[in-house]
C-alpha cells in the first residue's frame, strides 16, 4: 500500500511541475504558433477570383447566416467579419478578406476556434486546424458567392 | 487512512480520465456543429430574405432596427457600411438574431434574418414572417419574396 502511495505522489508531482516552468518561457510558449504558418496559412485561405471585396465581405456575411452564425463583428475598411455560435459549445469564426489587385484576386482566410472536447468543461476555445473543416467552409463560402452575386 | 483510500480513488480518475474525451467525443460531431445548416443554402434564404421597393439602404438599416425594438430586442452591434445589426431579446428563450441588408438596385434593398433561439437556428418560415411583417410596418413598404 506504501509503494501505491509514494506512486500517487509522484504522479501528482509530475502533473504539477508540467505547468510550472518560469513565467516567461510559460509565456513565451502561449504565443509560440501552435504549427507551421505556412501550412497554417495554406488550410485557412482560399483564392478567389475578383477584387470585389465587398462582394466577398457580404456573402462571408451570408454564410455565417447560412450556418446560424451571429455576426458579432463587421469592418468592411480592415476586411473583417466575425460571428459567433451558441452551440453546445461556444463556436466563434473569423474571416478575412484581402484584396490582391495585381493578380485581380482576393485571399479569404477563416479562423474557427471551439473547445476540444476535454476544454469543454470550461469552454476554453482553440484555434482548429482540420483540413476537412476548412474545405467544407470554403465550398459553402462558394456557394455563398455565387448566390450573393446572383441576387438571392 | 484518508490517504489509504484516496489513492486508488486518484489512480482510478487518472485511468479515467483518458476515457473522457471519447464519452464527449460522442455528443459533438464538431465539423457538423460548426459547419450545419437546417436547409440547404439556397433554400434558408428563399424563407428568411424579403426585397423592399426603396433603394435608400439608411431608411431600411434604421427601421430595422425600430422593428428590433417593437420586438423586444436590443441591439448588440450594428454596421451601417456592411448593412448588418445583431440583437439579442432575453426572456423564457434567449433569442439572438442577425440582420443583413444590401442594396441591389437603385430601387431595391434586400434584407435577410438568421438567428438562434437558445440553441437551436431558426429554420422555420414562420418566425420570418413575422420579423417582416414587424419590417414592413416600420418600412410602410411590402416585403417581397426574393
Amino acid at each position: 500500500m506504501r509503494s501505491v502511495g509514494i506512486i500517487c505522489a509522484l504522479l501528482l508531482i509530475g502533473l504539477g511541475a508540467a505547468g510550472c516552468g518560469p513565467q516567461g518561457e510559460r509565456h513565451a510558449a502561449a504565443l509560440a504558433p501552435t504549427e507551421s504558418v505556412t501550412n497554417l496559412r495554406a488550410i485557412q485561405s482560399r483564392r478567389f477570383d475578383t477584387v470585389n471585396t465587398r462582394l466577398l465581405m457580404q456573402a462571408s456575411i451570408g454564410v455565417l447566416q447560412d450556418m446560424g452564425y451571429t455576426v458579432t463583428e463587421s469592418r468592411e475598411e480592415f476586411g473583417v467579419v466575425v460571428g459567433s455560435k451558441a452551440t453546445p459549445v461556444p463556436v466563434r469564426v473569423q474571416i478575412v478578406i484581402r484584396r490582391q489587385p495585381d493578380q485581380g484576386s482576393s485571399i479569404a482566410r477563416a479562423t474557427f476556434q471551439f473547445p476540444t472536447p476535454p476544454q469543454v468543461a470550461n469552454f476554453m476555445p482553440e484555434t482548429r486546424t482540420d483540413v476537412l473543416l476548412y474545405r467544407e467552409f470554403f465550398d459553402k463560402l462558394s456557394q455563398s458567392v455565387f448566390l450573393t452575386a446572383h441576387d438571392i | 487512512m484518508t490517504y489509504k483510500y484516496l489513492c486508488p480513488r486518484i489512480l482510478s480518475a487518472l485511468l479515467l480520465a483518458p476515457l473522457a474525451p471519447l464519452i464527449t467525443g460522442c455528443q459533438m460531431d464538431s465539423r457538423q456543429q460548426v459547419l450545419a445548416t437546417s436547409n440547404s443554402q439556397a433554400a434558408q434564404r428563399a424563407i428568411s430574405t424579403r426585397s423592399f421597393e426603396t433603394g435608400d439602404q439608411a431608411r431600411v438599416f434604421q427601421a430595422t432596427i425600430a422593428a428590433l425594438q417593437d420586438l423586444g430586442f436590443v441591439v448588440d452591434r450594428a454596421d451601417a457600411v456592411l448593412g448588418t445589426v445583431s440583437a439579442t431579446r432575453y426572456g423564457s428563450n434567449l433569442i439572438r438574431l442577425t440582420i443583413s441588408l444590401r442594396q441591389i438596385s437603385p430601387r431595391q434593398t434586400v434584407v435577410r434574418v438568421s438567428g438562434q433561439i437558445n440553441q437551436v437556428a431558426l429554420s422555420d418560415p414562420e418566425p420570418f414572417q413575422r420579423f417582416f411583417e414587424a419590417l414592413s410596418q416600420a418600412l410602410f413598404l411590402a416585403a417581397n419574396p426574393v
